[in-house]
């Protein structure tokens, strides 16, 4: 078959589109995330763009149990948090956007305002209105206060990012396999869950970045003595433009990348899956 | 409510009603007792008199729409080159669509300092085009707190547009081309119409959070720029005026979230479903 | 505000489930001779624990350093008394500004001298009803003379047009910037809060203002990369500019820098109030000043035998301490949302 020549320009703006913009934009995404991660290699006293010298110093010095044992210890204290928000958002919010799924639009439209609703709220406001709550209730900070806060409020991240898949299931699948025997439930995790699987990754993605991220919640609810990173940090920046902060970025993306490639070879998140 | 779904959207509910409504009855009970204003809302009338505050409510949510449109023009092409490439492409775009959320929200803010400011490169590339007369810096202005929040918000949209395309069957696009139908026809026709669960799901994230990201407005916009969650942050931080502050979070989650329900109930409707 | 009281039985069941205490983070024990107390964190965080520590270890008190952020401080103990609860802490850390919010919602005890041994060594504008003050912020301007001339004065800032677009300002969200606005409204105005002459004055002069932004953390970063010439920063600011190789100057305004106290309060239901008075005697003592006075924290000593280290006495010089300017927290306290919100108005871009 012939093409036109409107085929062919056609063709040849779409792969401009495609590799042109699309590798521009990634890297526009990108740029911000580098700039970032040098100034991590810093080898003057401050964060500063362009860094004057490299080196690893910062790294060093984020490891050393000397200068750095309160960051350690905060950073710990909000992995634990970010840890535990992750696995109870699964618990909270995996089976809600299926169900969600599973009912009218009518009685979804009547539900979804307020599963999603505590993600509109500065979780400063949220953080608040728990420690004010929760005294009432002769309830004093905890961390199990602040993994509840952090359910709340991220949670609905990935409700939210399961359930734009949960739509698309076929319930027919589910219908096939209950016509087998199998039970509602053991319908649900081996055949829907395996399905959702890429929106839960992501899902999770996000729960633990928020949680590791945010000052808020653990502000208020957070015990007495309790320190944790974002704030540590926060101060860092305050005092003196502690280049620890930029190391520490830098620290999350390689545990990050490294988790991923492990990911990637243990589960089909990454894999192509719809082509083979 | 005898749905067989029901069990599965339980917990979800139990911990809505208990770990949010619950706590925000309080502050609701706040905005309407305390302060002294008169009449049952009176405390809401006082805020809303104003046409100043009603101001700040218009530019809050007009930015994050703003936020939306731009991060949309820039994950369209990412995720159509996801949606082309390779198995190691798609890797590496999904990589590196999660990187700028884990350099810290403070890291990142510096970033963009940088990026943004006088000697920056945005003012260079921008003044090389003839955009502006002469070096200024687009820190603290409206424009840049956009493209800022657009790439920080960017994985949000990003991830559950991925998550979509990951599991979406080739073969329909391939049916397509057999049919003669181009590549931008395709894209229009076949592709984003299929993602759109996912791209809705995106823009409900990513409106929450520019609208909600105090942090970023505050940083980058500055104090000329006021926007619904900086207002709230002074009135809890700095005033220690709850009353108030409980008021602003209440019209916060309501024109927010209004916009967010609208989004959410787009992807029940049954046109969009018929489609997918 | 209001009682809460009579509303508690009002409110949820499903938050009992949260009441479940951590196994593996416990709240530090209440045990006697133990006393928890707030700071700042981060810096002031790691001086406390290296210093005062181990002074009250010596006397058999085993004190925990609490890092919070002020608000944090208040809202903790705000929320733990209308749930009629104990005070998550035994000491905060504040500000007058701050002092003057917690006073008015009855959060803090009175301090007994005679049970504080260095009381006397200090002046009597730190001996605080509350506490006595531990260190005192001088600020002044922060400049870089790369990009601008040394600023004198405030009219310098506001006409001498080598500033022009150059100078950072903050909003009323913060202290420092308060204390600098009453000073314009004392060089333009009527006195120190007649704040419509400052309005006026930014209303009239809008090429001479450079960047408003939220924090002096922003200010610090901007004027490292070059972007501004001049913010209200405290000597401490500066110092630390400095020591990182950054290019930074301090002066004082010819009319006298704002100093800002930092004082240590007792709150009110306090589980150890003797072993609080034993924290705020090593605090204010020789011993602990004579080594926060040094770098890294350099933290300006109020206790009258503790001589100026030369590191501190580069930016105090004698003028600078005879010239210090305070201000009335309780007036600023009556006037601070309105003059938040005129602000907004004026500067609203």
């Amino acid at each position: 078959m012939r093409k036109s020549w409107t085929s062919h320009l056609s063709s040849i703006s779409y792969g401009l589109f495609v590799y042109g913009l699309g590798a521009l934009f990634l890297g526009f995404m990108v740029v911000p995330v580098l700039i970032s991660l040098s100034m991590s290699f810093t080898s003057g006293q401050t964060l500063k763009f362009p860094p004057p010298g490299l080196s690893l110093r910062w790294y060093a010095a984020l490891l050393d149990p000397v200068q750095s044992e309160i960051v350690q210890q905060a950073a710990w204290n909000t992995l634990q948090i970010a840890v535990f928000a992750v696995l109870a958002s699964l618990v909270f919010a995996v089976p809600a956007a299926f169900g969600m799924a599973r009912i009218s639009a009518r009685r979804a439209n009547a539900l979804e305002p307020l599963f999603l609703a505590p993600m509109v709220l500065p979780s400063l406001v949220y953080g608040l209105a728990l420690l004010i709550a929760a005294n009432l209730m002769h309830i004093s900070p905890s961390i199990w206060l602040v993994v509840l806060a952090n359910v709340v409020v991220f949670g609905p991240l990935m409700f939210r990012a399961t359930s734009s898949i949960a739509q698309q299931l076929d319930p027919s699948l589910e219908d096939a396999s209950s016509l087998l025997g199998a039970s509602r439930w053991s319908t649900f995790r081996r055949v829907t869950l395996p399905l959702l699987a890429p929106g839960i990754y992501a899902g999770m993605f996000l729960v633990f970045i928020q949680s590791i991220e945010n000052v808020s919640l653990p502000l208020f609810l957070a015990p007495a003595g309790t320190t944790i990173l974002p704030l540590e940090m926060f101060a860092m920046l305050q005092d003196s433009l502690d280049p620890r902060i930029a190391a520490i970025s830098g620290v999350l993306i390689a545990i990050t990348v490294l988790v991923l490639v492990a990911v990637q070879r243990l589960t089909p998140f990454l894999r192509d899956q719809g082509r083979s | 409510m005898k749905n067989p779904a029901f069990p599965f959207l339980l917990p979800m509910l139990l911990l809505s009603l208990g770990g949010f409504v619950a706590p925000m009855g309080v502050l609701a009970f706040y905005s309407l007792s305390a302060g002294g204003n008169p009449g049952l809302f009176g405390n809401y009338a006082a805020f809303l008199e104003d046409p100043f505050n009603l101001w700040i409510i218009v530019d809050t949510v007009t930015l994050g729409f703003k936020v939306v449109v731009v991060a949309t023009c820039l994950a369209v092409p990412i995720a159509m080159l996801y949606w082309h490439g390779g198995r190691r492409l798609r890797q590496t775009v999904v990589v590196l669509a999660l990187l700028p959320m884990l350099a810290s929200n403070i890291v990142r803010t510096f970033a963009w300092i940088v990026l943004l400011g006088r000697n920056g490169p945005l003012v260079a590339i921008a003044d090389a085009l003839g955009l502006i007369d002469g070096p200024r810096s687009f820190l603290l202005t409206e424009g840049g707190l956009v493209i800022a929040l657009a790439q920080i918000e960017l994985p949000l949209l990003l991830l559950p547009m991925i998550a979509v395309l990951s599991r979406m069957d080739r073969r329909l696009v391939e049916a397509a081309e057999m049919a003669g139908a181009g590549p931008w026809r395709i894209m229009f026709t076949i592709v984003l119409p299929l993602t759109l669960p996912g791209i809705i799901a995106g823009w409900i994230l990513t409106f929450a959070s520019a609208a909600t990201n105090f942090v970023t407005q505050a940083a980058i916009g500055g104090a000329r720029l006021i926007y619904l969650p900086q207002f709230l942050y002074r009135q809890v931080n700095i005033l220690f005026d709850w009353p108030t502050a409980s008021v602003v979070a209440f019209i916060l989650i309501i024109s927010t979230g209004s916009v967010i329900l609208a989004l959410a109930m787009l992807t029940r409707h049954p046109r969009l479903i018929g489609n997918a | 505000m209001p009682d809460f009281k009579m509303n508690r039985r009002q409110f949820g069941l499903g938050l009992a489930a949260a009441g479940l205490s951590m196994p593996m983070l416990s709240r530090p024990g209440l045990a006697a001779g133990s006393v928890t107390v707030a700071t700042f964190p981060n810096a002031w965080e790691q001086a406390y624990r290296k210093v005062i520590v181990p002074m009250l270890a010596a006397k058999g008190t085993t004190l925990t350093i609490a890092p919070a952020l002020t608000t944090a401080q208040i809202a903790k103990v705000l929320a733990a008394k209308q749930g009629s609860a104990p005070p998550p802490y035994d000491a905060l850390l504040l500000s007058p500004g701050d002092i003057d919010i917690a006073v008015k919602n009855d959060l803090l005890a009175e301090v007994d001298p005679s049970k504080i041994s260095n009381w006397s060594k200090l002046a009597p504008a730190s001996q605080g009803k509350y506490g006595p003050t531990v260190t005192l912020e001088v600020d002044g301007f922060a400049y870089n003379p790369d990009v601008v001339p040394k600023p004198t004065s405030y009219k310098d800032l506001f006409e001498n047009p080598a500033f022009a677009g150059k100078v950072s300002w903050t909003g009323f969200d913060s202290n420092t910037a308060i204390e600098f606005y009453s000073e314009i409204a004392k060089v333009y105005g009527s006195g120190p809060y007649d704040m419509d002459a400052v309005f006026k004055l930014f209303k009239d002069k809008k090429d001479f203002l450079g960047p408003i932004v939220d924090t002096t953390s922003h200010q610090m970063t901007m004027l490292q990369q070059g972007e501004i010439g001049v913010f209200m920063a405290s000597t401490n600011n500066v110092a630390q500019l400095k020591a990182l190789g950054a290019k930074a100057e301090f002066t004082s305004p010819d009319t006298g820098s704002p100093a800002v106290p930092v004082v240590i309060v007792m709150t009110k239901g306090a589980t150890n109030p003797d072993a609080v008075h034993e924290y705020m005697d090593a605090a204010i003592s020789a011993d602990a000043q004579n080594v926060l006075q040094m770098p890294p924290t350099e933290y300006i000593p109020t206790n009258s035998d503790v001589k100026l280290a030369p590191g501190l006495a580069a930016y105090l010089t004698p003028e600078t301490m005879s010239k210090l300017v305070y201000l009335d927290w309780g007036t600023v306290a009556q006037h601070r949302a309105e003059w938040t919100k005129q602000f907004d108005r004026v500067v609203k871009g």
